[in-house]
């Protein structure tokens, strides 16, 4: 072996001797039954006093040895190993803290001290037993109607620590149509969508290969207040030179390329009624293109056979007149770019 | 290769591995059933189709390997009575990818067709993604073919991206996050994309929300899309929120299209909205945006009210305005909706829209929409729909839509 193996093979045995010093150590375990002391007449607010006044769920409720004092006598007070099975190394009790608006005073007084309606008791051996901290499950069978209307805030109030962001941050009210994406393109932004939408829920709408658009798709969901609906079609040339861009976020160029090209829209001479340009309209189309070129892309864009190529092209009908932008120069490398030489050859 | 040998070949893969891994697999998903009818007249020619839909969404977990799950979403159509000239997509893989969290869900892995959303590097991609999270340290990768680029075939084009973020835990619920994302697309060999940019979204304080992204573009050397969202919860019942966005259209399109050497505009958008609870069961709220070109300037509004009521507010009325305008046109466009539980089983709504246009569009100056659905649970995996529509406007004279929809939901489903 080498020197370069020896000093790997050195952190690969101490680490595997950590690792079985840890797997093999015996570590302490505490021996308690509760059914013991039930049997003894001890009622669960004998050991945990500070329940039917607690109104944070951070408090400490594990009884200390103050309260167990208070029937074990001394003798058994100083004998650790009574309880412990490793008093060398006694056991932290640690419960997961949780930040939660909950009230132990509000329950008890509610279920009338019946502690087993929400803690679940758990038999580990005759002298061993446990209670649970209440689950969701536990919760749901009395507060059924905040799980259904995701009322997570009622109660989790740092829902961030559980990868679950607070319902405020959630909340779609508003103009949340409009602002959803800034949330969705952030870091875990769609894995915190994705806690209640799964794809599906995005590709109803943002999908451009989707066969019906979302309003036709989902009629008995006017709730989800769907753009497109009813007569669009007569509103959407409008709306594309309103704001294009919010167009392009969904359908993508090809779209307004198929559906004109299928419908017969811009098909013919420009005196043909389905031309979207008016008559003379050629002479102010550099205008325009530079104003909006998505507008000219959406029906014009065939890569290298566009028609403004056959014109613009040097030798061309308008070779003369460069229909760069003032200032532009190419970013690409011209030996690469096969855009340049569509018309540079 | 052809996107559609593409589509083929990860449909036959998910399917593949949908047939060998089913046993005792948990399945989630619906199908759904569209049988419709259209009837139009356009220029005095009278148009019927009459298409049928069918949707499915499968989810399969429990499927060997702890964590693994399989997803699949896609649509398939055939016209009953054939009016289209030219091509119209038959049906398509909407996503199908194969899901792996491993270690608590730190290790993400997803392969084939998915919806990635990753700042610059968000595309609907037929690739690999891996995602790795800890410590509020988050890394994503993706790889793989865009399935359908802006404006162009996506044949031959090939994508890289991936994305870093960071999510801040302040106290209580004050935090954010900030992600640096970023993209590179080559599109039959040549470089056609390569971009970066910056997300975020902060709650600096109690009730203010700001977010918005800042992109670059290294071929033009320029920004090319700025956006800033600050949300400001005034006091409990009132939400307000300022937008401000500044984009290059030509970064739209890919540096392969010869589009792509023409445009130099910039467009600018500034706006804002407002949402007011004036009753527990009644909001209003109102927009505004104004979008600046090179040399003219369009503007959107909208306000309306909503009404619950009825059994945890289900029933709903609301009455909206909207106004959009440009240089040469423009519409005002009142609507009312209604949706109405009957019972335990039935829901019903309506829809009706008014749009009135500032200039005759083929010698009209309004366009009317009425439309309608009832709903009828007949059983809990099963829902029925049955909607129609009547439109009346300046491009189709008289238009019907009809349509009976059939949702079966089979979520909890476990494989033999």
């Amino acid at each position: 072996m080498g020197k370069k193996g020896r000093f790997l093979l050195i952190p690969l045995v101490v680490g595997m001797l950590a690792a079985c010093t840890y797997l093999f150590s015996k570590s302490d375990v505490l021996v308690f039954s509760h059914k013991m002391h039930k049997e003894t007449g001890a009622e669960c607010l004998t050991c945990h006093p500070d329940i039917p006044t607690s109104e944070a769920s951070t408090g400490h409720m594990i009884p200390t040895k103050q309260v167990c004092a208070n029937c074990h006598d001394e003798a058994f007070m100083n004998d650790c190993g009574k309880c412990h099975t490793d008093p060398q190394k006694p056991l932290r009790v640690d419960i997961k803290k949780i930040e939660l608006s909950f009230s132990h005073k509000l329950h008890t007084e509610k279920s009338k001290a019946d502690c087993e309606a929400c803690h679940q008791k758990k038999n580990i051996s005759n002298t061993r037993d446990s209670y649970t901290l209440p689950g969701h499950p536990e919760c749901q069978t009395c507060h059924q109607q905040m799980f259904g209307e995701l009322q997570c805030s009622k109660c989790h109030l740092a829902l961030k620590e559980m990868k679950l962001k607070p319902i405020t941050k959630l909340s779609h009210r508003g103009n949340y149509l409009k602002e959803h994406r800034e949330s969705a393109l952030k870091g875990v932004g769609a894995e915190v969508c994705g806690q209640c939408h799964d794809q599906a829920f995005c590709s109803d709408c943002h999908s451009q290969r989707e066969g019906l658009k979302p309003s036709v798709k989902f009629p008995e969901m006017v709730e989800r207040e769907f753009i497109h609906r009813g007569d669009y079609l007569a509103q959407h040339s409008i709306d594309a030179k309103t704001d294009q861009r919010l167009c392009l976020q969904c359908h993508g160029l090809s779209s307004c390329n198929s559906c004109h090209a299928r419908e017969g829209v811009g098909r013919g001479s420009s005196n043909s009624p389905a031309n979207p340009h008016p008559a003379g309209w050629q002479n102010d189309h550099g205008r325009d293109a530079r104003r909006d070129i998505l507008r000219c892309a959406a029906c014009h864009d065939q890569g290298m056979s566009s028609n403004c190529i056959q014109c613009h092209q040097i030798g061309g009908v308008a070779g003369g007149l460069s229909p760069h932008p003032k200032g532009w120069e190419s970013n690409l490398h011209r030996d690469k770019a096969g855009v340049c030489l569509a018309c540079h050859k | 290769m052809k996107q559609g040998l593409k589509t083929g070949l990860t449909v036959f893969f998910l399917i593949t591995t949908l047939l060998t891994s089913a046993q005792g697999a948990t399945l989630t998903g619906s199908s759904t059933t569209m049988p419709m009818f259209f009837q139009k007249t356009i220029g005095g020619e009278e148009i019927v189709q009459a298409p049928v839909y069918e949707y499915l969404r499968l989810s399969l977990s429990d499927i060997g390997l702890d964590g693994l799950s399989l997803h699949l979403s896609g649509w398939a159509k055939a016209e009953l009575h054939d009016y289209l000239p030219g091509d119209s997509k038959n049906g398509d893989l909407n996503y199908g990818y194969l899901d792996w969290h491993i270690g608590k869900r730190a290790l993400q892995i997803r392969a084939g067709r998915q919806l990635v959303y990753m700042g610059v590097a968000s595309r609907q991609t037929d690739g690999v993604m891996v995602r790795f999270e800890k410590y509020n340290l988050g890394v994503g990768i993706v790889s793989g073919s865009p399935v359908a680029d802006i404006g162009e075939s996506s044949d031959g084009s090939y994508l890289t991206g991936g994305q870093i973020y960071y999510t801040l835990n302040l106290r209580k619920d004050l935090g954010g996050e900030i992600a640096i994302s970023y993209l590179s697309l080559q599109s039959q060999e040549q470089p056609a994309q390569s971009l970066t940019g910056l997300n975020f979204g902060v709650r600096p304080m109690s009730g203010v929300d700001v977010s918005g992204h800042v992109y670059y573009d290294f071929y033009l050397k320029e920004i090319y899309d700025l956006s800033v969202l600050p949300v400001v919860q005034i006091w409990k019942p009132l939400k307000v929120s300022l937008r401000y966005n500044r984009t290059d259209p030509s970064a739209l399109i890919s540096k392969t299209s010869i589009f792509s050497v023409f445009a130099n505009s910039q467009v600018q958008q500034i706006g804002g909205g407002a949402d007011y609870d004036i009753l527990n069961n009644l909001n209003f709220r109102a927009d505004y945006l104004y979008i600046d070109y090179d040399d003219y300037f369009a503007r959107e509004y909208s306000g309306g009210f909503i009404f619950k009521y009825g059994k945890k507010n289900r029933n709903k009325v609301s009455a909206s305005i909207h106004r959009g305008d440009e240089n040469e046109n423009g519409y005002i466009e009142p609507r009312l909706y209604l949706k109405q539980e009957i019972g335990k089983k039935f829901s019903f709504d309506a829809d009706l829209i008014f749009s009135y246009f500032d200039e005759k569009i083929n010698d009209e100056d309004y366009s009317l929409s009425l439309g309608g659905d009832l709903s009828y649970s007949l059983h809990k995996n099963i829902k029925l729909v049955g909607a129609f529509d009547y439109t009346k406007s300046p491009i189709s004279q008289d238009e019907y839509q009809g349509m009976l929809k059939m949702v079966y939901d089979f979520s909890g489903f476990v494989a033999e």
